[in-house]
């Protein structure tokens, strides 16, 4: 999940790039790895980690890469290399047999989802987003979609102190979390229940105050620090939506 | 300006409003007090134009912004006219911005204003609440009072004719009441206010015209001593802390004085005066 | 009784909040804790109930000590009412709501029914036994929550600024229950930023946020200029009204 945390303020070049700009990166970096083989996919990864050491985000971006790609590059290897019965298995040792082809095929996902992970970390991790947001409002695309994209990121951490404070309340009431099934039930019923109607109440009375506000009485909105924009990264953008089409005509051509 | 017509408002199976008229000119500082559910919710969302239906069903009158109900008007035009502060500041924080000034831009932004009144807008309301320093935090990282404060900002942004605030004292340590209560002190005298509460003394000495809503009614006794001293509102509402504290001394050492409504005192000044003249007397 | 002795405690990483805070409540007695926003009054309630577990000292009713026992062992002993009632409403009749602090105690039906009458009584709810408690306006909601916990008939009551934000007539209610538990024998704790509330019904005042928390009588804590500056608290009305006088 897209998380404040992520991001790490800097002022290379990437930091410095649109947010439009950089999404639309992400997105044909998404679109080719289906078109890309297993090696290069492996080496892209590598080259996009290497350009986020060079952004001074490269910490941050491979220790994250790392954490959540190991355990699925394993996972990923073992099933189609050594467990799902193919064709060419061939013996290792004892009872261990390891195919060919299986292997092939788990590098490919593997590599995919390597390189989307490695792309869209250096995209958190470089984009503030507050400035994807200006950009989005600046490029006059809806505000509810900007207000989807902000809003669990604002109100997460709201919503996890009132779930402390339920939990609180009711256990000093004698709500003891272990026990029965019934009672284990009956716990998470009072814990839920609150938890519900305040969220509801809340979003209620919030969504009184955003039409108050003026949310979405005009289609767009002013951005008063709009995110910097070129003439060039405009032209790069354009560039790359028709390389994104032409791509997926060929996939679907093929 | 605003005006209540016989407006007669239910809700759930119960009625909240029976009847109630009023009519606000401009500049003028209300305040109108009432008991627990006694239905200032209510009142105040209605003059707000935020329920036009929904779970409050309307029986009968309503609500007109000079002259035309607030269907009429659009939401742009009503962002502009009537902002509503609520008793709960973390529930009008709009969840949309990260940081305090990307907060109270955020109204004037939607009304899809020029660039430069925005940010004149901006930097002129941080300054009228108090809160330049905190520009930069995120609003719910924010204590309670400076949440409030935060609040009535993002309202005034928007540069409303008519300021509702539902019981805006009643969350907050007496620290942070004074706080907000020297922001609504400074609001532009254009401005009207309306204030809900349920207690006197946070009003006393900031309103201009008092009145009680009690059981769906509402009632103006012809001037604030005599609303404050109005035999019911005593009963639900209760004296001024002043005024109470002062009955109990007089109580006990018998006063020379002949009270009643028109000189019985509102303030500590007033009050040590009676006292130090029937102690000498 | 509720004993408080050398209590210290410290958030990770933080200074120490509490060095060897003691303090007595003993049966009958009613004491308010005072001070700024941040000075620990929800702190320390939080190490009486157990829902923090204090680094040094130990926290005792009745003689016994109940610290390091499990949370819900502490609620047989220690009733808390919260800030926000919306925080703990879970029924869909406000008599379900109360009746489940007693049915925690395994008692039988009929008494479990008699407790939950006498707290909704007290509490000016009985009319609205039968209600969603989400239906009841804030300020019943309020003594929902504080009808659940004097149904529990525990000997200690912690009150988180239940005064707050309400009118005269819940006032008096809630007056006259506190004076009622007092009068039972109850030690009585309440978190409280209306010093005139405090001034009306409280024995002692433990006052956070200074050098070093003591438990004052109340008509000293209010007449100790230095102590009321340290912790940042107004007078009450009846203090400053003498002070104008004079």
């Amino acid at each position: 999940m897209l998380n404040s945390s992520i991001y790490c303020p800097g002022e290379s070049s990437l930091h410095r790039a649109n947010p439009l700009t950089k999404s639309t990166g992400l997105f044909t970096v998404v679109v080719t790895s289906f078109l890309l083989p297993p090696p290069a996919l492996w080496v892209v990864s590598a080259i996009i980690l290497l350009i986020g050491l060079a952004c001074g985000v490269g910490g941050s971006v491979i220790w994250r890469y790392v954490l959540l790609s190991l355990p699925f590059t394993l996972a990923v290897f073992v099933f189609h290399g050594a467990i799902l019965p193919r064709s060419d298995m061939q013996p290792v040792l004892g009872w261990l047999h390891y195919s060919l082809t299986g292997l092939e095929h788990a590098s490919l996902v593997g590599g995919r989802i390597s390189l989307i992970l490695a792309s869209s970390l250096l995209f958190v991790s470089t984009t503030a987003p507050a400035t994807l947001l200006r950009a989005l409002d600046a490029a006059r695309w809806p505000p509810g979609l900007s207000f989807l994209l902000a809003s669990p990121l604002l109100l997460l951490d709201q919503f996890t102190g009132r779930a402390r404070a339920i939990s609180d309340a009711q256990q000093t009431r004698g709500l003891s979390v272990d026990g029965s099934p019934w009672r284990r039930l009956q716990a998470l019923r009072m814990l839920l229940v609150p938890l519900l109607t305040s969220a509801l109440a809340d979003a209620q009375e919030r969504s009184h105050v955003l039409t108050a506000r003026g949310f979405r009485a005009l289609p767009y909105r002013t951005v008063i620090d709009p995110p910097a924009d070129t003439r060039f990264q405009r032209f790069l953008r354009w560039s790359l939506a028709v390389f994104m089409a032409m791509e997926t005509a060929f996939m679907v051509l093929r | 300006m605003i005006e209540v017509i016989d407006l007669h408002v239910g809700f759930a199976s119960s009625d909240v409003l029976k009847g109630v008229s009023l009519r606000v000119a401009q500049g003028e500082r209300l305040a109108i007090l009432g008991g627990n559910g006694s239905g200032k919710s209510t009142l105040a969302g209605w003059l707000a134009g935020w329920f036009s239906g929904g779970t409050h069903r309307l029986t009968a009158g309503g609500c007109l912004w000079n002259g035309k109900p607030w269907d009429d008007y659009t939401l742009v035009e009503r962002a502009a006219t009537v902002q509503l502060v609520g008793q709960f500041p973390a529930q009008h924080i709009s969840g949309r911005a990260f940081t305090v000034a990307e907060e109270i831009a955020f109204g004037p932004e939607n009304l899809g204003l020029p660039h430069e009144e925005i940010v004149t807008r901006r930097d002129e309301t941080l300054a009228a609440c108090h809160l330049e320093h905190l520009a930069g935090r995120d609003p719910f990282t924010l204590s309670g009072g400076e949440q409030q404060r935060l609040v009535i900002a993002s309202a005034l942004a928007l540069r409303p004719k008519l300021m509702i605030l539902d019981e805006p004292f009643s969350n907050l340590d007496p620290e942070a009441r004074s706080h907000t209560l020297s922001v609504l002190n400074a609001l532009p005298a254009d401005v009207s206010v309306i204030i809900m509460d349920t207690n006197p003394d946070t009003v006393l000495g900031w309103a201009n015209r008092l009145f009680v809503l009690h059981e769906g009614k509402i009632s103006e006794f012809g001037n604030i001593r005599a609303t404050l001293f109005d035999p019911t509102v005593i009963a639900t509402i209760g004296l001024p802390a002043v005024t109470r504290c002062f009955l109990e001394i007089e109580r006990g050492s018998g006063s020379a004085e002949n009270l009643s409504r028109d000189n019985l005192p509102l303030t500590f000044v007033e009050a040590a005066a009676i006292l130090r003249r029937s102690r000498s007397a | 009784m509720l004993e408080v002795r050398d209590l210290g405690f410290a958030y990770q990483g933080q200074p120490l909040l509490f060095d060897g805070v003691s303090t007595t409540v003993p049966d009958g007695h009613i004491l308010a804790v005072v001070g700024r926003n941040g000075a620990g009054k929800s702190t320390l309630f939080k190490l009486l109930n157990g829902l923090l577990k204090p680094e040094d000292g130990e926290v005792l009713v009745g003689g016994k000590s109940i610290s390091g026992r499990k949370i819900s062992e502490i609620a047989a002993h220690i009733g808390t009412v919260f800030q926000s009632p919306e925080q703990q409403l879970f029924a869909g009749r406000v008599e379900e709501e109360v009746a489940f602090g007693p049915r925690q105690f395994g008692l039988p039906a009929n008494q479990i029914s008699e407790r939950v009458s006498d707290a909704l009584n007290r509490t000016s709810l009985l009319d609205q036994i039968a209600r969603h408690p989400l239906d009841l306006s804030a300020a019943e909601r309020r003594f929902l929550a504080i009808a659940s916990v004097l149904a529990m008939r525990l000997p200690v009551l912690l009150l988180d600024e239940a005064q707050r934000g309400l009118d005269r007539v819940w006032t008096e209610r809630l007056e006259s229950i506190l004076e009622a538990e007092r009068s039972a024998g109850k030690s009585i704790v309440m978190i409280c930023h209306d010093m005139d509330f405090v001034e009306r019904n409280a024995d002692t005042v433990l006052a956070l946020g200074g050098r070093t928390p003591r438990q004052i009588p109340v008509p000293a804590f209010f007449s100790d200029t230095e102590v009321l500056a340290e912790v940042s608290v107004e007078r009450p009305t009846p203090y400053r009204l003498r002070e104008f006088m004079t």
